[in-house]
């Protein structure tokens, strides 16, 4: 009968543990997700003031009516020209439809002041009926410049900021209810989106988040405001250009959001 | 059976209606001259272009807060602004000169959305006053873009204007939808000027004299639909109802294919 080495059976079944031991953690640890590598630089930590312009967007992201069904559109008038009107370079007015025939509110806030009303459609023009977004800057507008098709709109004004950085830019506004609708804005506007054009619209909920990836896909920068009734709020901008902010905000019954876009220097 | 018959007949008519408003291709568009609102109020000639129905005009001579003599009672008033609030349509303008506190300039009426619009400056030879082509495509109920400019040509060289319809000319090469040019060309129908345009547009206008609404001697308000845009003439007519500028406003009714 062989004699059994205890030595060698304590040394094997050390060996065993050890290595079962090591077995139960072989799975690799969970890795956080790498963002994709787009070359965005990062924009300063802190906004340099200066460098800043605000655009107010007067929505409630709901998309039920048009804006002044139940507003008074005299609030309007009185925050365009008013001191807190003052601090914004464009006023977009979502849901602001326009009936021919007919005078519309966009009209009628500008009636006698010095702003120039524009209007971009969000849907195919109607007989009678058209959905859209007044837009109202303080200066001329010599170019209006868009994207119309049966299923995507964007339109929008170019204009000169006063910034410590001098130069134009383009302000747009359209409306994502689908997200491949982005890849026609990108395939029709990628030279001004990659300089000096920047988006303001809403989203809808359940997109933002493809928005963005697609955005940063575009090497462009993308900020949401999350709203809950069906949509939220979007800024898409060149590397040259952060929003820094959303702000909701009233005037008086008017809700709408005060966007603020620094221009930055790489 | 007869109540069947009554509603199939109905349901007939108002396919017939919906059809005939959906797009049946027609399209009323239309030139004026308003000089400077010397004559009249921007109410009296936002009336009046609203009961012209156009769907599309092309205005000359467009004040935008400006302070003349001759016109006191447009001081400050932006015209664009007011007619579009006038007529229930859209509007743009498109700044030439700035005068007198403000611009002087061109501007397009249109009863559906604008989506895109550009102010050209056209070639000036000679420091005469700046002139501008204002392209606005507009797009249609049917989904159709068509593209509609209004331009203002130099009054006091007929060779510079030849420059400038050469000029538009070229522009509008790279367009693809239907292209329409309309205002005051400041030539006869006789003139090289217009005679090259013909080459390649079709004239939706008649004969009759324009200008001036006092003592008529010339036409040269106009609107080309440039040829192969696949349109109809159905109308044409020198409106002269009111005398509210210098200029009679020309009309056209058409048919696209």
């Amino acid at each position: 009968m062989r004699r059994i080495d205890m030595r060698k059976v304590l040394y094997t079944s050390l060996v065993i543990a050890v290595l079962c031991s090591c077995g139960k953690n072989n799975e690799p640890e969970p890795v956080p997700p790498t963002p994709p590598a787009t070359g965005l630089p990062e924009p300063p930590a802190e906004m340099n003031a200066n460098n800043a312009f605000c655009v107010d967007y007067f929505t409630d992201l709901k998309d039920k009516d048009s804006y002044f069904a139940s507003r008074d559109m005299s609030m309007a008038k009185n925050h365009i020209l008013g001191e807190e009107g003052k601090k914004a370079v464009m006023f977009f007015f979502d849901r602001m439809d326009f009936t021919v025939g007919t005078e519309t509110p966009l009209l009628k806030i500008c009636k006698d002041n010095n702003v120039w009303p524009l209007f971009a459609q969000q849907e195919p023009t109607g007989k009678q009926v058209t959905k859209g977004c007044g837009i109202i800057t303080k200066t001329a507008i010599s170019d209006f410049d868009g994207i119309y098709d049966s299923d995507v709109f964007l339109g929008g004004a170019d204009i000169h900021i006063q910034t410590g950085i001098p130069g134009r830019t383009t302000i747009y506004t359209g409306r994502i209810d689908k997200i491949a609708q982005l890849d026609e804005i990108f395939s029709k506007k990628r030279v001004k989106l990659s300089d000096d054009a920047v988006i303001v619209g809403r989203v809808k909920n359940g997109l933002e988040k493809e928005l963005e990836q697609k955005v940063e896909a575009q090497c462009c920068r993308s900020f949401i405001s999350k709203g809950n009734e069906g949509w939220s709020l979007y800024v898409i901008s060149p590397p040259e250009y952060v929003c820094r902010s959303a702000e909701s905000k009233k005037a008086v019954n008017l809700d709408y959001y005060r966007i603020t876009i620094e221009k930055i220097k790489l | 059976m007869t109540k069947k018959l009554r509603f199939v007949t109905a349901a007939v008519a108002l396919l017939f209606c919906l059809n005939s408003f959906a797009g049946d291709g027609k399209l009323r568009v239309m030139s004026y001259n308003l000089r400077f609102g010397e004559l009249a109020s921007m109410t009296e000639i936002g009336s009046y272009i609203k009961s012209l129905d156009a769907d599309v005009v092309a205005l000359q001579e467009c004040d935008w807060d400006t302070h003349r003599e001759r016109a006191p009672k447009q001081n400050g008033v932006k015209f664009i602004n007011e007619l579009a609030q006038e007529t229930g349509m859209f509007g743009i303008y498109g700044k030439t000169i700035d005068y007198r506190g403000g611009y002087y300039g061109i501007g397009l009426l249109s009863r559906y959305p604008i989506v895109r619009s550009e102010r050209v400056f056209l070639p000036n030879i000679g420091k005469k006053e700046q002139r501008a082509m204002l392209i606005a495509d507009i797009q249609l109920p049917d989904g159709q873009i068509i593209t509609y400019i209004c331009t203002h040509l130099e009054v006091s060289s007929a060779e510079l204007r030849l420059e400038q319809v050469k000029f538009i000319q070229k522009k509008v090469k790279s367009i693809k939808n239907p292209v329409f040019l309309a205002g005051d060309m400041n030539a006869e129908p006789d003139s090289p000027e217009m005679a090259f345009l013909r080459k390649g547009w079709d004239d939706l206008t008649n004969r009759e004299l324009t200008y001036s609404t006092m003592k008529p001697s010339m036409k040269i308000d106009y609107i080309y639909s440039r040829k192969g845009n696949g349109v109809k003439l159905l109308e044409t007519r020198v409106c002269k109802e009111r005398l509210l500028s210098d200029h009679f406003p020309v009309i056209a009714d058409i048919e696209m294919e």
